[in-house]
């Protein structure tokens, strides 16, 4: 809504236009969106943007604002666990719609491994809602716990054909210690085990404050110098399709 | 059913106004602790023009700004495409710390801002912006870009005078706060796509070890540079 008061407002500045083309504006704004009977579809674009960490299946949620895939500071949830140190998304999918049935719309995860330089599309449907939001996870595959992706991004001031592009941060699940060991890491860098029950002594979702490797004077760690990464790990893109 | 070609028509009035010229003053900070940038390239263009686009194979010019600081070809190939331009308006290299301001620019009808240069000391590294869409409305809004990796050139982080082309090695440091004699950090670039910079490992040793950045000094985060974007 906002945008399109922008664009009214610039509009009568720039151009003074006639009554009859400020009506029909105001015909825009009150058509955009939809309500809750619209169906709604949504073309997610993720690249992956690093060097050498593949990246899990994407995990979509598209859902309302009562649901959040994680909050910085708390604990992730069993599902986010999962998906950030095994990399299925399987878990994290399911319990969106068990724990919060109403406010979650549909879930969709990608085909597979997303490889460095690699782009994947997906397409989520669900019908539109005034508090519409989106989250998106995936894991980066050679650390213990790092994820990448989005949650409660707004999208229903998105209108059909629009769309919205940015770099995604890497988290820190707080599940796992950052031991880098061959052990703990799933991905090819080590093949060590997925998902471990057991939590860290600091159990919050935080920002990821990276990998230190081999190259850094770790010996024990199973990463090297090419597993290192930087803000942020994915460029994803939203279009609205419908 | 009525709505729809009135809102065409809507959307038609809303983009004709995006053709007005637009001048935007740009004021552009190295936000890095020790990295210089090369000559500065900013260029505003059509929609239809990417400069590199992140999951994509760099182009020449691309690879010639990345691996040594040229950006003639960049300077070329955007002439080529009616495209509006502004090169090395800070006559040099940008210092860490230091800001460089473009004044009143006239973008034309260009309405997407892409700005690169090289991180120096680095193999292939570069700050970048990718087609950002300049706003109709005037304002002051403030971007930041962050570190890429063209993926042309393994990072070996040898300071060996190559800046060529294909050419292993970094050119120079202008800082003169490196080290010497490296082993190199790896000779392999397995991701040949543009990607986010994985960042410098550098070391400690100035006299060998396996890299010639200094591991205190040439380390960023991003982001790398801020933009402040007045819009007039």
């Amino acid at each position: 809504m906002n945008m399109n008061t922008r664009k009214v407002l610039f509009v009568l500045q720039r151009l003074r236009l006639t009554w009859i083309m400020v009506t029909c504006i105001a015909i825009g704004i009150a058509a955009c969106g939809g309500d809750s009977h619209t169906p709604a579809k949504y073309r997610v674009t993720v690249t992956n943007a690093t060097y050498n960490q593949p990246l899990s299946p994407v995990a979509i949620i598209l859902h309302r604002q009562e649901y959040s895939g994680w909050r910085i500071g708390s604990a992730a949830s069993f599902g986010l666990e999962d998906l950030a140190e095994s990399g299925n998304p399987t878990a994290f999918l399911e319990e969106s719609s068990a724990l919060r049935n109403a406010a979650v719309i549909n879930t969709e995860q990608g085909s597979g491994i997303l490889m460095p330089g690699n782009t994947e599309e997906i397409d989520v449907s669900g019908y539109y809602a005034e508090d519409l939001h989106i989250t998106i996870a995936s894991m980066l595959v050679n650390t213990n716990d790092a994820f990448t992706g989005v949650t409660q991004l707004a999208l229903a001031d998105l209108e059909v054909g629009e769309s919205i592009k940015w770099l995604a941060a890497v988290y820190d699940a707080g599940t796992e210690e950052n031991s880098e060991t061959a052990a703990t890491v799933p991905g090819p860098a080590a093949g060590g085990e997925g998902t471990n029950a057991m939590r860290e002594v600091r159990d919050i979702v935080t920002r990821h404050p990276g990998v230190v490797t081999q190259a850094d004077g770790y010996a024990e760690s199973a990463l090297n110098e090419s597993h290192r990464f930087d803000n942020g790990a994915a460029v994803i893109q939203v279009e609205r399709l419908r | 059913m009525k709505i729809k070609p009135i809102l065409f028509l809507c959307s038609l009035f809303i983009s004709s106004t995006q053709v007005h010229a637009e001048i935007v003053s740009i004021e552009m900070t190295n936000l890095t602790h020790g990295t210089y940038f090369a000559p500065l390239f900013l260029t505003a263009h059509t929609a239809q023009h990417r400069l590199f686009t992140v999951g994509e194979m760099a182009s020449e010019e691309i690879q010639a700004m990345a691996e040594g600081g040229d950006i003639s070809g960049l300077v070329t190939q955007a002439d080529s495409l009616a495209a509006s331009s502004v090169q090395n308006p800070a006559q040099g290299p940008l210092a860490p710390g230091a800001s460089v301001m473009v004044e009143d620019w006239d973008t034309g009808s260009n309405d997407y801002l892409s700005v690169v240069a090289m991180l120096v000391p680095t193999n292939d590294g570069f700050v970048g912006l990718d087609s950002w869409k300049i706003p109709s409305m005037a304002g002051v809004y403030t971007v930041m870009l962050n570190g890429y990796d063209a993926g042309t050139e393994a990072n070996d982080e040898i300071i060996n005078g190559g800046g060529a082309p294909g050419v292993p090695g970094i050119p120079g440091n202008p800082g003169m706060n490196g080290g010497e004699n490296a082993s190199g950090v790896t000779d392999m670039e397995t991701n040949m796509a543009v990607h986010i910079h994985r960042g410098v490992i550098g070391d400690t040793d100035l006299s060998g070890g396996i890299s010639d950045l200094d591991a205190r000094i040439h380390r960023w985060l991003n982001p790398v540079a801020k933009l402040v974007i007045t819009v007039q």
